[in-house]
């Protein structure tokens, strides 16, 4: 069910409960208002922030100032009686609410012990000693019957008063406690960042008056002032309970402060999404948070340290400091040295850190990314300028080969014709089978011109003959380890037959190898592709030969890793993603 | 004049020894062959030669190079420019080399080399 209907339901629930409660017994109405405003602020608080406590406290420290409303010639015994036993249940709910304000967890072993030593007093005081009393003890003629809950037998009801009566006597240790807890909220206030302080103020300004009334209302009744001097004890109840009415709505007024300075996250989040250099979100960090001294140093892998937007070292944590550490994947990502005063602004720090964690991730994508285009530009002006070279070359090859054997020939035909007319037939006849020797040397060269630009058994029939015809042309004896014997996609077959035609050329020209091997394989999607020789090594990978295969490989999304480590042969290993 | 001594310029040995035969047969006296530019010039020096065939595209310069420090020479040779591709290929350089002309190598024959040498002349 919706959290804010509960929470209405529950609020009308606890103002008709206090209105019966304040009707059937004799209290004033402010001890009637009293539980209802703390459940009220608890409720708010609660409906804002779920998962801080502070919600769930004021609402049981609501609950614990109903007992008040208890004590009374209407209440039925048994409420009568929780009314007495739990009387001081406000107690340790209020030192539980002032010392884990704002975050609503007592973080410190002394907080949680503070809290227990209150609800041991409450036990010891009221709860345990009223389990065993028989009301005719009392000589009280208001109380209902069968006060003695636990029917205890007068042996052991003579033991729970010993220990009654071992415990000191609430003044002396209440009062010790509440002035202790004053001054607590006087020094965490004081020592707050600015922030902090902000949220505590309008807590400290209500509680102070509210826990020096208390300790005040406990040494009047121990010097029985109400007997000797009715007005100040009566005017020292009225501070202490409008002090106590007050601290719930300072306590809400408070709060409130927090999450406006938490919806400023929201201002974090979109600046740093905007521009995300290291010292913006600096200095927008510290702004929101108030804390000046704040500096963020993000993890350096290569120098294994975190660094300031200078490149300095991230300086240490100073006294009041405390660093905070980020983490993206496990991996470290930033630190954030500030007040450790944020740690107790409940979530506001991981608020800001899981906006800095996001300002820095953008960061390092738009960085990865701008790498990639880079990479892509350069590599896409690499290919232009292979094709450029490629097409030179093959002028070249055709100038130099295929073009001047048949100029040749063209004369040596004219002369043949020129033997003719003179009717020298034997020399003609000489002439016309040199002729012909020489167009089919000349065809042969345009066939290996041809299947250099591409291989048309490759289109034909695929990968396996491809490189079966070309291992048998290699000027290296080639062991073709595995091919996979299907068709591959058109432009991933030629990827690899290229790198493997470049990589035996290579093998051949530059390693003076005497055995090279190579094995095609398709593995989860991507073909791998692996040539390895057995020559003097020490390849150059930002050679043109083995950038423009990288180049080519790239251009259908794959990888090309050259290994050639000098005297010990080398590896060239391609792996190409390919989903048919 | 009796028959031209012809020296050949170029780098492929297959096309010097066809049209050695060639210009051979045809009664010309080739006196001598070069590979490169620079080779040829010596051999101009050296064997003094009526005519130089020359192939544009050499590997250490090129024929219109060749043919412009041949000009030159005291008693500098006629030079014919000669190459597997044609003269649209070569319009401007053509027009300012100190070369007697330019044949395609595919159009060699003694008629045209005799044609343009006479034309100069």
């Amino acid at each position: 069910m919706n959290r804010r209907v509960v929470g209405v339901v529950v609020a009308v629930a606890g103002a008709v409960v206090c209105v019966l409660l304040w009707r059937a017994g004799q209290a004033s109405w402010q001890w009637g208002l009293l539980p209802w405003l703390y459940l009220v602020a608890g409720l708010i608080a609660w409906d804002r922030q779920p998962r801080n406590r502070t919600g769930v406290l004021l609402m049981l420290t609501g609950v614990a100032y109903l007992m008040f409303l208890f004590e009374g010639p209407h209440v039925p015994p048994l409420l009568w009686t929780i009314g007495v036993a739990f009387e001081l249940a406000y107690l340790p709910a209020l030192v539980a609410v002032l010392l884990s304000f704002p975050g609503g967890r007592l973080t410190r072993r002394w907080e949680q012990c503070a809290v227990l030593a209150a609800v041991v007093a409450m036990l010891c005081w009221t709860t345990i000693p009223i389990l065993g009393t028989d009301p005719s003890d009392l000589g009280c003629s208001d109380c209902p019957p069968g006060l003695n809950l636990v029917h205890a037998s007068p042996d052991v009801v003579s033991r729970l008063d010993r220990i009654y009566a071992a415990f000191p006597g609430r003044v002396y240790l209440m009062v010790p406690m509440l002035v202790g807890l004053a001054v607590v909220c006087v020094v965490r206030w004081w020592r707050a960042s600015r922030p902090l302080r902000r949220i505590s103020g309008p807590v400290l300004v209500a509680a102070v008056p509210l826990l020096l009334a208390l300790s005040a209302q406990m040494i009047a009744n121990s010097l029985k002032l109400y007997d000797t001097h009715p007005d100040v004890s009566h005017a020292i109840n009225l501070v202490a309970m409008y002090a106590g009415l007050v601290h719930p709505v300072a306590i809400l007024i408070g709060l409130s402060l927090g999450w406006a300075r938490q919806a400023r996250i929201g201002e974090l989040v979109t600046e740093l999404a905007e521009h995300s250099g290291l010292d913006l979100v600096e200095r927008t960090m510290a702004r929101v948070l108030g804390d000046p001294c704040l500096a963020i140093g993000r993890w350096d892998p290569s120098a294994r340290r975190y660094l300031i937007s200078t490149g300095a070292d991230l300086p240490d944590a100073g006294s009041a400091q405390s660093t905070t550490y980020l983490e993206h994947d496990g991996r470290p990502m930033v630190a954030v040295v500030h007040d450790r005063a944020l740690l107790d602004g409940g979530e506001l720090l991981s608020s800001a850190g899981a906006a800095v964690r996001m300002a820095i991730d953008n960061d390092r994508l738009r960085a990865e990314l701008s790498t990639q285009l880079a990479e892509v530009r350069a590599s896409r002006s690499r290919i232009v300028v292979a094709a450029d070279n490629e097409r030179r070359r093959l002028e070249r090859d055709l100038h130099d080969g295929a073009q001047q054997r048949l100029v040749s020939l063209a004369l040596d035909a004219r002369m043949a014709a020129a033997k003719l007319e003179a009717g020298d037939d034997p020399a003609a006849a000489d002439s016309v089978a040199a002729i012909a020797d020489g167009l089919t040397t000349a065809l042969a060269e345009l066939r290996e011109l041809a299947r250099g630009i591409h291989p048309s058994i490759l289109v034909d029939e695929g990968l396996v003959s491809a490189l079966r015809s070309l291992s048998e042309r290699s000027a290296v004896p080639v062991r073709l380890l595995a091919v996979p014997p299907g068709r591959i996609e058109p432009a991933i077959e030629a990827v690899a037959y290229f790198v493997i035609s470049e990589a035996l050329a290579n093998a051949a020209k530059h390693a003076s190898a005497e055995e090279v091997s190579v094995a095609v394989r398709r593995v989860d999607g991507r073909v791998l592709v692996e040539i390895r020789d057995d020559g003097k090594g020490g390849a150059d990978p930002e050679g043109s030969g083995l950038r423009g295969l990288a180049d080519r490989v790239a251009a259908v999304d794959g990888r090309l890793r050259v290994d050639s480590p000098p005297g010990r042969g080398t590896v060239v290993f391609a792996e190409i993603p390919c989903v048919s | 004049m009796g028959a031209a001594r012809i020296l050949i310029v170029d780098d492929h040995v297959l096309f010097r020894s066809s049209v050695r035969r060639m210009l051979e047969s045809q009664g010309f006296v080739v006196i001598g062959e070069s590979g490169d530019g620079s080779s040829a010039i010596t051999a101009v020096r050296t064997l003094r030669p009526d005519v130089v065939l020359l192939d544009v595209q050499l590997p250490d310069m090129n024929g219109f190079e060749v043919a412009r420090q041949l000009a030159e020479e005291p008693d500098a040779p006629a030079v014919i420019l000669t190459s597997i591709r044609d003269a649209s290929d070569y319009r401007t350089r053509l027009i300012g080399t100190p070369a007697r002309g330019f044949i395609p190598k595919a159009e060699l024959s003694e008629s045209r080399i005799t044609a343009l040498l006479a034309r100069a002349q």
